[in-house]
């Protein structure tokens, strides 16, 4: 195997004999991925992952970690090459679809979101004369098999987000989706102080926590569900959840007798705002009559809690209606 | 599960910021758990966020992955409120009849001290009438004129109502611990693996597969069903054989000539277990069958990259070679439950029945001829359906977990 030398560009960040005992444990020999190109998308991973000083220990220890064989079979495959194609299809052309089943929850959902995934991975666009495949973008870190996985997820999100942009409102309206009135002002203004204080308490929690929250009580996800994203017991999920919420209050509450509030006032902020319970009223009343997602957009977007307002269903992704549908849609207008 | 007040919950909402969403290079090592402490802190700090990338972590997790996360050893259904209800009537039982127990044994010392105590005539003799007939009259008014919690009736009735009473190691769960030793002695033990040199390559490039059935497998429950799953697939192997076993298995013929099934490494010793005797030896008394099956260890299953069988038990964290057949270099593996099939070069296909216990060569061959091709592709939705593709993309399937192959 010829040594691969200095890279024009400048030092390398790999040696030479690192850059050979990777590329055979890659194989990539034998499926028409040359050690220069793989030496170059070594580098290419190191650059972006290490820092230009790091020592060739570190860099060796980084490039160990590496699914060098994936990588080689993914990057050939990238580059066109039939044969890695060929161990690509053979490998992964079932699971695709499997997987695809598993995410669109339907299988004829499943297959064409495989089919669509395929084209992006072999690559059927081209850019200044390049064939631009997503395959290039792997680099090894993860299992190709999950990269595959969140890949697929990724575009079925982007479809769905996509879909719901493009729903008609004569389609809602066959529904049976019924048009909420514009709420009326609060009778009470809501104190300031409570959203600053939790905003406080909320900066002070650490971003699993505050990922847990959000996954259960913006996403309405199971126990297991957030478990198996951060990779620990059901049960541990449960707890953590059962002692933010007390954490939660009590530190709120305590930032709220800071800014001025009595103790008493401060409970009672917390525990009655007057939005919430007008919210509830709301809530319980169209959930009878309309779907919930359509009919929270427009209870969501009259509270005006911002303009990155998320909706609450689960799923249910950002709000996408144009301006002139909410014109429309609204009575009062 | 204690709420959250509810301005938390809509300043949680309204904190999203636009923000570079993580690659899927990103949301997958965070996944897989291959990401630097820094790095996870900065993918979990954008999900806390990003509801869309929520999602698509979510829909990207394996669905094996919400199941063998769940830590063995804990079951929802033991703290159930029927299971906690019907324990807290054995306990309260127990406690009933032991002080009942105690104060007919009570009684009984009384007696005994009434008898030592009767009258003697007195020219010293003892009266037969005194010895024979009992406690002396007059101390065993004494006696049946004390307030007594129970009364002789009732001592008689919870007598032989303390002698059924289910104790809660082995009464009510006696025939479920005998179907836990049972089904120790039938399959697989649920300790840990035998040990191996931890002979780890420099990296881990494999394709890592859990254990559980492939996504499209619906209905998949490691936790309640592999006991029973298990227990059905184990029953057509009824022979215990040797650890290793070459098994010539032709396309059309629906017949295996031997099969696998080791024992578990106890069952000598144990199919003659008192169970009241070694019930405190029983690292998990007075859980049910399902229960314990839930109890081994969940694994996960790789290839490496010199295409050697490896499992871990700790989720990743370390490896040990499963030694299946030194010289081959497997390229495929699927996982259905305890079932474990792998395939590699030249045709290798191996079987294990037990969770990598032991494992059987099933030779597949038509028409005299065997596949000699690579085995590139395995896939087993359950237990019973199989596939798996060569290299010449050749295509065998099965429908009755591996007794019999069809070419395509």
């Amino acid at each position: 195997m010829a040594n691969r030398g200095v890279q024009s560009d400048g030092a390398s960040l790999l040696s030479d004999s690192t850059v050979n005992e990777l590329y055979e444990k890659s194989g990539g020999a034998s499926i028409g991925l040359g050690c220069a190109e793989f030496a170059d998308i070594l580098q290419e991973i190191a650059a972006k992952y290490l820092a230009r000083n790091a020592k060739e220990d570190e860099v060796r220890a980084f490039c160990a970690t590496l699914r060098v064989e994936e990588l080689a079979l993914a990057r050939a495959c990238a580059a066109g090459g039939e044969r890695a194609w060929e161990i690509f299809l053979t490998r992964y052309r079932e699971k695709l679809y499997d997987i695809g089943t598993y995410i669109a929850k339907e299988s004829s959902a499943g297959r064409e979101l495989a089919d669509s995934i395929y084209a992006d991975l072999y690559g059927t666009t081209l850019r200044d004369g390049q064939r631009v495949s997503k395959l290039a973008s792997y680099t090894g870190r993860g299992s190709l098999e999950g990269w595959l996985r969140t890949v697929m997820a990724q575009e079925h999100v982007n479809r769905y987000r996509r879909t719901r942009r493009l729903t008609s409102l004569d389609e809602e309206t066959e529904e049976g989706v019924q048009f909420a009135a514009e709420n009326p002002q609060p009778v009470v203004a809501a104190d300031s102080r409570l959203e600053a204080s939790t905003d406080e308490v909320l900066a002070g929690v650490s971003a699993e926590d505050r990922f847990v929250l959000a996954a259960y009580y913006l996403d309405g996800r199971r126990l297991a569900e957030i478990a198996g994203m951060l990779g620990v017991h059901e049960s541990t999920v449960s707890r953590k959840l059962d002692k933010l919420a007390k954490l939660l209050r009590k530190q709120i509450l305590a930032k709220l007798v800071q800014k001025g509030m009595s103790r008493r006032q401060a409970e009672e902020a917390l525990q009655a705002d007057v939005r919430d319970l007008r919210l509830k009223v709301r809530e319980t009343l169209t959930q009878e009559t309309a779907p919930a997602t359509f009919s929270r957009q427009v209870m969501e977007e009259h509270v005006g809690e911002g303009s990155k307002e998320r909706l609450g269903a689960p799923g249910v992704m950002k709000d996408a209606l144009s301006p002139a549908a909410k014109e429309i849609r609204n009575p009062e207008v | 599960m204690a709420k959250i007040p509810t301005i938390v919950e809509r300043r949680l909402r309204a904190a999203t910021k636009e923000a570079v969403h993580p690659d899927a290079g990103a949301l997958t090592e965070f996944l897989e758990r291959s990401l630097g402490e820094g790095e996870r802190s900065q993918v979990l700090e954008h999900l806390a966020h990003c509801a869309d990338c929520r999602e698509i972590v979510l829909l990207a997790l394996p669905e094996a992955a919400l199941e063998t996360e769940v830590r063995p050893g804990f079951s929802k259904r033991w703290l159930s409120w029927p299971t906690l209800r019907w324990a807290a009537a054995a306990a309260c039982l127990l406690l009933v009849g032991g002080a009942i127990v105690g104060r007919h044994a009570r009684h009984e010392k009384l007696e005994v001290a009434t008898f030592t105590a009767a009258p003697q005539e007195p020219d010293g003799q003892l009266a037969s009438k005194t010895i024979h007939a009992g406690p002396n009259a007059a101390t065993l008014d004494k006696i049946e004129a004390q307030p007594s919690p129970t009364s002789q009736g009732n001592l008689e009735a919870n007598g032989p109502a303390l002698s059924k009473a289910p104790r809660v190691n082995s009464g009510t769960a006696g025939g479920m611990l005998a179907a836990m030793n049972s089904y120790k002695n039938e399959n697989a033990p649920t300790t840990a693996l035998p040990s191996h040199d931890a002979k780890l390559p420099a990296s881990s490039e494999a394709v890592e597969v859990a254990e559980a059935p492939a996504p499209a497998a619906p209905g998949a429950n490691a936790a309640a069903g592999a006991g029973i799953v298990t227990g059905g697939v184990q029953s057509r192997m009824e022979t215990p054989p040797a650890t290793n076993e070459t098994v010539e298995v032709t396309a059309e013929t629906p017949v295996i000539q031997a099969e696998s099934a080791q024992m578990a490494r106890g069952k000598a010793k144990d199919s003659n277990i008192d169970l009241d005797n070694k019930k405190e030896e029983l690292p998990f008394q007075g859980r049910n069958f399902t229960q314990l099956a839930g109890l081994a260890p969940a694994g996960l299953w790789r290839l490496s990259d010199s295409g050697t069988v490896e499992r871990s038990i700790d989720g990743g964290k370390t490896w040990q070679v499963i030694p299946v057949a030194g010289h081959v270099v497997f390229r495929a593996i699927s996982i259905s439950r305890s079932e474990v099939w792998v395939g590699g070069a030249g045709g290798a296909l191996y079987h294990s029945g037990d969770d990598g216990q032991s494992w059987v060569q099933v030779k597949l061959s038509k028409d005299g001829v065997p596949l000699g091709a690579d085995i590139t592709t395995l896939e087993f939705k359950d237990a019973d359906h199989g596939r798996l593709t060569t290299i010449d993309r050749q295509v065998w399937t099965t429908i009755d977990g591996g007794v019999s192959w069809q070419k395509q």
